[in-house]
């Protein structure tokens, strides 16, 4: 837990050097500082429509009622805060090597950033279901850090309790992305009602080059399947271009659903702390 | 199989359990939890969970290292090859004796010997074989003979027609040959006479006792006017045995005459009876039986030695007491020109012709008579049976007697003897018979009967005609032959140089022997009439005394530890060359 906590505050002063990238498309979400995509309260106007009863009588457009009798709202763009919701994936797999550090320094950062630039967040942790971390909306270093103890996937969590998730949000998943799911259907179900789809894959150094050779006996970190096996250099050569023929097919439904992935490996980034390819994959921009 | 020189070393094999641990140790699988198995699926090589005890998976460094740790094990113990390769060499001694040739239902002591000597050859017992024949005398029959070719050329020549076996002349000659340690095989028909001592020495005897008739001796010697021909036959079995006695002229097959012989055991029985032939070799023939050699005898008749003998002596009284001494003797003949032997008392003016003995007579002046003590050369042919007792020998000082001296009178010599040009002699005889008694003592026809018999005995041709198997003849040539053709009873002809007028016949087969010369041939006939070889009850079949194996063979010892230590430095290059990919590959 020491750790979590030391990530979490690694995550938090990260996320002051950066802000959220928020999509240009438009948004839903409290009332805030950007324009959103439904009509509002801001003073932009946006368009006309005939008044409806229980609409706000202050927006009718008298001039035009005037000249043809007819009564007409000014609709302006409505002024929204926008929302980041971040889901982690909280599989077993995610304890091996500081894949779980890592990932809560990338919540942490994304909290701080999104905080910064003016957008509310929420977090999701998939275990058994979608369960919303415990103050969530205090700065990181209040949170209460769960274990990750899950063994199954998202779509099973998603069965169980979906997340509360709000509409035209901007979304981030965090996870090793090792799922049974198909990603095409995991994406379609998080794109839905998003502003806009970010995945982050954690990876372990082992899980994406294993460096130990021999007879091993591989032990699934979720479930209690074990492969005996002698691993060499070929080994390891199909276990790469398994990984490689994964990481496609997430790239393919990402392709097809809008969303953007970017992969760190958690040991690289816990060394060097570098942010660049979150800013590269759009999620957050510098600053 | 090696030997090793230090077997204590094999506790470093320790190394290999502990070798073989380190590997299975680290050939235990691993436990190791990974994000999820589901990268890991498409593997060929999967084992599923489950199967714990399975076949190790041993990389190859494992098996390099477990076989440069055995190969340093090996090399520690220090591996020492024996080569038995280069065993001994032995010298076999072969009884030459004829009784090798006793026919026991087909098979002689000597075919039984041909094939153990061949045996010896080919079990590796010895490197080589070296042969030595025990005849009459021992014989090198042949050099180191290491294949059966060789060997079988070699006994070839082994004939077994000797009246006699040398073998303890023989192991005397093997051991001068071969050396205190020298492996020796003796193969006879007959057992040692004592027990060996010797360890180097093994003894086969391959005979059989066989009851055999024999003859063992013939002769035939002038008696009046014809030939007296002696034959004895012996028979040397445990039962009573009858036999055909044959005798027949050489060249005829009817026998003249044929006596039946009924023998007991071990009888001798002498048959004797007169020729009337006398120059007809004769065959003396028994019946057939186990061995053959001694069943034929050949006699040849004696010839008849006449000795030209001239007298020049001016004292009547003297010539007529050396006239009656002389002619007393065998064949002599009185003539007056070209005498054999020339009795004088002048001392010759010019040297004695080629083929003439001189005995000069001389006659004191001052006669003194002595009566001994005299000195006499026995070993001169002239003292042969010479007894001076009681004589009164009349000689003086007055002349010289120059030779060598034969008999003396104190220091005054009374017979000398000069040796002339071939072989013949000058013999110089001090008497005066006025005051000596020599003349009517037994002693004086005695002096010249030796004389007589002894130019007699150096004449032309054999002294003997009929002899004994092994026994060699000399063969006394006439003046002026310095060579002689010597025809062999299997025909084979054979030059032979004259030294010293005399030539020594190897006479190793038994028949007639022809010595020719351009212008007369001579002969005499060999027979086997040995009584020890004729005698087969004694043949003995037995093994005595054995070789020791550390003898038998000179072991050759190799060591291998450094072949050993250079493989598994070999091994060890390959074993850093694959290691060194491995780290390469990543995959140490």
């Amino acid at each position: 837990m020491d750790n979590f906590r030391e990530a979490v505050l690694l995550g938090e002063m990260l996320g002051t050097r950066c802000k959220l990238a928020v999509p240009q498309t438009p948004l839903v979400g409290t009332p805030g500082g950007y324009t959103g995509r439904l009509a509002g309260s801001s003073i932009e106007f946006k368009d006309f429509r005939e008044y409806h009863p229980g609409d706000d009588i202050r927006r009718i457009d008298w001039g035009a009622y005037a000249r043809s009798d007819r009564l007409n709202v000014k609709q302006f763009h409505e002024e929204i805060r926008p929302r980041l919701e971040i889901i982690l994936d909280g599989s077993l797999s995610m304890n091996i090597s500081n894949k779980a550090e890592v990932s809560w320094t990338l919540v942490a950062m994304l909290a701080t950033a999104a905080s910064k630039t003016g957008c509310t967040h929420d977090i999701w942790i998939c275990g058994r279901d979608f369960a919303s971390l415990p103050n969530s909306e205090e700065p990181p270093k209040m949170w209460e850090i769960p274990l990750f103890e899950s063994n199954g996937g998202f779509m099973e969590a998603f069965t169980v309790r979906p997340p509360s998730l709000q509409d035209q949000s901007i979304r981030v998943i965090i996870g090793d992305l090792l799922l049974p799911d198909d990603p095409a259907i995991v994406l379609q179900t998080f794109a839905m009602g998003a502003s806009a789809l970010y995945l982050i894959q954690v990876l372990s150094a082992e899980d994406s080059e294993p460096l130990e050779y021999g007879n091993i006996c591989l032990s699934d970190s979720e479930n209690d399947d074990e492969m005996d096996l002698f691993v060499d250099r070929s080994a390891v050569k199909r276990f790469m271009e398994t990984l490689r023929r994964h990481q496609d097919i997430w790239h393919d439904a990402c392709a097809r659903t809008g969303a953007r992935m970017m992969t760190l490996v958690s040991e690289d980034f816990s060394a060097s702390g570098d942010l660049t390819p979150l800013v590269e994959g759009g999620v957050i921009e510098a600053g | 199989m090696p030997t090793f020189l230090t077997p204590l070393a094999l506790i470093a094999a320790a190394a290999i359990p502990a070798l073989a641990a380190i590997y299975l140790l680290r050939s235990r699988l691993r436990r190791k939890t990974v994000s999820s198995l589901m990268l890991w699926q498409n593997q060929g090589i999967v084992k599923k969970g489950g199967t714990r005890i399975k076949k190790i998976s041993l990389p190859k460094t494992f098996y390099l290292e477990l076989l440069i740790i055995l190969l340093l094990v090996a090399a520690a113990m220090g591996p020492t090859f024996t080569t038995s390769k280069s065993s001994r060499p032995a010298i076999i001694i072969l009884d030459d004796s004829y009784s090798m040739r006793a026919d026991n239902n087909g098979v002689s002591p000597r075919d039984l010997a041909i094939e153990m000597v061949s045996k010896i050859l080919d079990d590796k017992q010895v490197s080589s074989v070296r042969l030595i024949t025990a005849g009459k005398r021992p014989y090198v029959l042949s050099h180191q003979v290491k294949d059966q070719a060789t060997l079988m050329d070699a006994l070839q020549n082994w004939h077994c027609k000797s009246p006699s076996d040398s073998l303890d002349a023989a192991l005397n000659l093997a051991n001068s040959i071969g050396g205190r340690r020298a492996l020796i095989q003796v193969i006879s028909d007959k057992n040692p006479d004592t027990p060996l001592e010797d360890v180097h020495i093994q003894w086969a005897a391959l005979g059989v006792k066989l009851a055999n008739t024999a003859i063992i001796n013939a002769s035939r010697t002038i008696y009046e006017n014809n030939d007296r021909c002696m034959v004895e036959i012996v028979n040397f079995g445990d039962m009573t045995r009858e036999t055909d006695v044959s005798f027949l002229f050489v060249g005829r097959d009817k026998p003249f005459k044929k006596v039946n012989a009924r023998l007991e055991p071990n009888q001798r029985k002498q048959i004797i009876f007169s020729v009337q032939d006398n120059f007809s070799p004769i065959t003396v023939q028994i019946n057939s039986d186990p061995l053959g050699i001694d069943n034929k005898a050949v006699l040849l008749s004696d010839p008849y030695r006449q000795l030209p003998v001239q007298f020049d002596i001016r004292s009547q009284e003297l010539e007529k007491h050396v006239r009656e001494a002389v002619l007393a003797a065998e064949g002599i003949i009185d003539i007056n020109k070209q005498p054999r032997l020339y009795i004088t008392d002048k001392v010759p003016e010019t040297p004695p012709d080629a083929d003439q003995w001189v005995l000069l007579l001389v006659e004191e002046d001052k006669p003194v008579s002595y009566t001994g003590p005299y000195i006499v050369d026995h070993t001169h042919p002239l003292t042969q049976g010479l007894s001076l007792d009681g004589i009164i020998w009349g000689a003086g000082t007055g002349h010289e007697m120059p030779g060598d001296p034969v008999i003396l009178a104190g220091n005054i010599p009374l017979i000398t003897d000069t040796a002339l040009l071939n072989s013949n002699h000058l013999l110089r005889l001090r008497i005066s018979h006025q005051a000596s008694n020599l003349a009517q003592m037994p002693a004086w026809p005695i002096i010249f009967c030796n004389l007589t018999d002894w130019i007699k005995s150096l004449m032309p041709g054999f002294r003997r005609t009929n002899i004994r198997l092994g026994t060699d003849p000399v063969f006394y040539a006439p003046s002026g032959i310095s060579q002689v053709t010597v025809v062999k009873p299997d025909k084979t002809e054979k030059q032979f140089n004259i030294s010293d007028n005399q030539v020594i016949i190897e006479n190793q087969d038994p028949g007639i022997y022809l010595v020719k010369t351009k212008k007369k041939t001579y002969r005499f006939a060999s027979n086997a009439l040995s009584i020890s070889e004729s005698d087969l009850s004694r043949c003995k079949t037995g093994r005595y005394g054995q070789w020791k194996e550390a003898d038998t063979v000179r072991k050759t010892y190799f060591r291998a530890a450094w072949i050993f230590i250079l493989i598994a430095v070999g091994l060890l290059i390959i074993y850093q060359l694959i290691l060194s990919r491995m780290v390469s590959r990543g995959m140490a």
